[in-house]
């Protein structure tokens, strides 16, 4: 009985062993395994005593000769790595950090690290580079800077004040959101503030200031609540759009639109493509091309992880279109994942992450299960095959929601169904006057007319579904963990299902 | 036995994927014209032009009010805090539409300066108003700068200040097309004395209060005025007022029962947010305005109120501005 399944599994590890794409696959699969293991168990360790197991499993590598052990080696020698790299972003505690300095009133230094986000009444910054009397601090601290004084990236300030750890409220992981970026303390009231210098420049500062200016220039062609909306949907700046309608489109299951999600990269990316195909370019530079605006529009977006998720999957499959090879769709989830866990293993823990990745292995999964039970929708306008991409990107994330948030939206499906379609029209609207108005601002704002209307019309919806009373529940946090786990294991079930099915 | 003419050969034959398209564009152009005109309705784009419309937004706690005159110029009196006052104005006037005529700025206050580099960034703005006040660096400093990039004029006043519009100034207004009267005129009531670079305690007292009158109708909009300001102001006021923008959001300091007795408003309106922790308006000044019946409109309860004259009674109406 034993030795039956031993042969069997053995018989399993060969076939993969002996296929490339399957091989990755697991290789791929272990890696985010490691990480996810890492954030529930790992405790700092010396990073020696996970470097030491690494460097005798490279070696066995090159010792053991037959493909089944050299895939053993690799898979065990992987997870160690993730162990090893989620080890390395623990604040070393040997050194001085951020951490030292909690609670107490010093004066200190640091750049201002990507962008300012505009709050109530002041603006948040994140600050690198630390530094008090002369000596260097780990990690980053979150910073509030007074609302209508003028920063920019890479400023560097000096400043008086007695940091505080961050907190999580309301169920949402603060901490650990914090933590994915780095930051360890805040700074609520800065004193004697002043500007001290500017960091050498550097090519993101650039493409940060060529998305404000694209978002300010918004602003100056389109109304509000508009021009936030639109600035949302081309570059994921929602953060001018008023709270009730930020309430309504969370309640309604459409944040996701705002933020500059996978599917604005998606959509972007086939623009690009058709657009440059077409050009004289000639297929292989035009695809080379296409990835590199790809990688731009990553970083004008944001760059937030479902953009830079959708950004190496497209870029990805362009490569793969160059070289004539088509990637396996898991396989390209689980590459762009792990390359970003690789960069920043605390990535695991930030709920953009998680939903994009679920909402985009929902869709590869469940889709086509779903395509086959909604067949009474009419085919029209792609209606039925959005509905079955929508139905499964809401059930493969919502037991992310319910354990993150403990609340869901009961109207999703229709309302995605309903808003989705607009989206397109409505970015290349949007677009089109964006470009234009850099030609002439009267012009643009002309031609902003046409988006404001439609775009009016999705904003109404949003509201209007919004108020609905039923529009999202609120779950108890034990029951929402209990439902978040049958899902799980419901999801799990079906993907070894679907895996017999084939 | 016809054979087709040559015209209808050449006929272009239209496939269904075209005909799909233009079904699709439609569609689009469809729902484009159908929210234009909800919009249109919603806020009386298109309504009678000889109009006076002020709206008093509901931008949370903090003041903004926008005036529409008669022959179309536009005035705002205070932006609110931050940006909520570019959802409002994006509302109310044409999509088209980048130029406010005049910001009349009460106090330098946040929550009635605060909004106003965000408008600054968006609108051509003419001319500014206010007194000239020392209030906070950073806000003052900010709005001088933006004024200045763009131009726009910016005028210290007084109570000696001729009115802002009327017959001869420099937005000439017609007279009301029904019930007579003067055109519309907003006169400045205070403060009395020139404030510019002046340090002051209670910057409430430094309040531009704002007369506006057009035919019979009257609105008084008093800032942040606390009572010894508003009693100032009483010797000036030669009528009483049929709707009366409350002072500092509704707070026990203003809206004295001397003050009412006297400018006798039969609408009065309370800018205010919904739990402030200012405990804004209190009790005491609802029940002063209460006991005098006199029909009280709240932004946190009925939103943003519209008040239109055609130069007779003005209509004071709760109208939820869609966004």
């Amino acid at each position: 009985m034993v030795s039956e399944l031993v042969a069997k599994i053995l018989n399993q590890i060969k076939v993969i062993a002996n296929s490339p794409s399957r091989f990755l696959f697991m290789v791929l699969l272990t890696f985010v395994f490691g990480t996810i293991v890492s954030t529930l168990f790992l405790k700092p360790l010396d990073g020696f005593w996970l470097l030491m197991p690494l460097v005798v499993l490279l070696i066995l590598f090159f010792v053991f000769e037959s493909d089944n052990q050299k895939f053993l080696i690799a898979i065990c020698a992987i997870f160690i790595l993730a162990l090893f790299r989620f080890n390395q972003t623990f604040i070393d505690v040997s050194q001085p950090s951020v951490l030292d300095y909690v609670d107490k009133e010093i004066v200190m230094s640091g750049m201002i690290d990507g962008e300012l986000v505009p709050r109530e009444s002041s603006q948040e910054a994140i600050l690198n580079n630390l530094e008090t009397a002369g000596t260097k601090l780990q990690g980053k601290i979150l910073i509030r800077l007074p609302q209508f004084q003028k920063f920019s990236t890479g400023n560097i300030l000096e400043f008086r004040c007695k940091t505080i750890r961050p907190k999580s409220f309301n169920g949402f992981d603060y901490v650990g959101y914090l933590e994915s970026r780095g930051v360890y303390s805040i700074c609520y009231q800065p004193e004697e503030l002043f500007v001290q210098g500017q960091a050498a420049w550097k090519i993101q500062d650039s493409l940060l200031a060529l998305r404000a200016a694209m978002i300010q220039q918004l602003g100056k062609i389109f109304p509000e609540p508009h021009a936030a909306f639109m600035s949302g949907i081309l570059f994921g700046g929602s953060q001018g759009l008023g709270e009730d309608l930020k309430g309504d489109f969370s309640k309604t299951g459409l944040s996701h639109v705002m933020a500059a999600s996978g599917y604005n990269v998606s959509i972007f990316s086939q623009l690009f493509l058709v657009l440059l195909m077409r050009s004289f370019l000639g297929r292989r530079k035009a695809l080379a091309v296409s990835a590199l605006l790809v990688f731009v529009y990553v970083f004008l977006a944001g760059g937030t992880p479902p953009v830079v998720r959708a950004g190496i999957m497209a870029a990805t499959v362009m490569l793969g279109t160059w070289l004539g090879r088509a990637p396996r769709g898991s396989n390209l989830l689980l590459l762009s994942g792990s390359l970003m866990l690789l960069v920043n293993p605390r990535l695991i823990s930030d709920v953009g992450f998680q939903l994009s990745f679920a909402a985009t292995g929902g869709l590869m999964l469940l889709g086509s299960w779903f395509g086959e039970r909604v067949k009474f929708i009419p085919e029209v306008f792609g209606l039925r095959e959005s509905c079955a991409a929508s139905l499964a990107a809401i059930s493969a994330t919502l037991p992310i929601m319910l354990w993150h948030f403990g609340s869901t939206s009961l109207i999703a499906p229709l309302v995605n169904l309903l808003i989705l379609p607009w989206i397109p029209y409505l970015m290349l609207l949007g677009g089109i006057a964006l470009g234009v108005s850099w030609l002439s601002v009267p012009l643009g704002v002309l031609l902003a007319v046409p988006a404001s209307a439609l775009s009016s019309f999705v904003l109404l919806l949003v509201t209007w579904f919004g108020s609905v009373s039923f529009a999202s529940i609120t779950v108890p946090k034990i029951l929402s963990a209990i439902l978040a786990l049958v899902f799980f294991v419901f999801m799990l079930y079906f993907a070894n299902f679907k895996k017999a099915e084939n | 036995m016809s054979r087709p003419s040559i015209e209808n050969r050449s006929r272009p034959i239209k496939s269904a994927k075209q005909k799909k398209k233009f079904f699709g564009i439609g569609i689009i152009v469809f729902v484009m014209i159908l929210s234009l005109s909800y919009q249109a309705l919603a806020v009386e784009w298109f309504s009678d032009n000889s109009e006076l419309k002020v709206w008093v937004f509901d931008v949370g706690q903090a003041d903004a009010i926008f005036i529409e005159t008669p022959n179309g110029e536009q005035i705002l009196v205070d932006a609110g805090a931050d940006g909520t006052i570019l959802t409002k104005l994006g509302e109310v006037m044409l999509p088209w539409d980048r130029t406010i005529d005049a910001v009349i700025i009460t106090h330098p206050h946040a929550d009635h300066e605060g909004g106003l580099p965000e408008v600054l960034r968006r609108y051509n703005i003419e001319t500014i108003y206010e007194t000239g006040v020392s209030g906070y660096n950073d806000l003052q400093d900010t709005v001088r700068q933006l004024a200045d990039e763009q131009g726009s004029e910016m005028i210290l006043v007084t109570d000696s200040n001729p009115p802002l519009l009327s017959g001869e100034g420099w937005l000439a207004s017609p007279k009301p097309s029904e019930g007579g009267g003067e055109g519309l005129e907003v006169k400045i009531l205070a403060p009395a004395v020139n404030l510019q670079n002046k340090k002051i305690d209670n910057l409430n007292a430094s309040s531009i209060v704002l007369l506006i009158t057009y035919g019979e109708t009257s609105i008084l909009l008093t800032g942040d005025a606390p009572i010894d300001e508003e009693n100032d102001i009483l010797t000036d006021l030669e009528q009483s007022v049929d709707v009366l923008k409350v002072a500092h959001h509704g707070s026990v300091t203003s809206t004295s029962g001397n003050f009412l007795e006297t400018v006798l408003p039969r609408f009065a309106i309370i800018s205010v947010g919904t739990d402030n922790d200012y405990g804004h308006p209190n009790p005491a000044t609802l029940e002063r305005l209460n006991s005098r019946d006199i029909k009280t409109f709240r932004t946190d309860f009925d939103g943003d109120v519209l008040i239109t004259s055609n130069g007779r009674e003005p209509v004071v109406v709760s109208r939820l501005l869609p966004f």
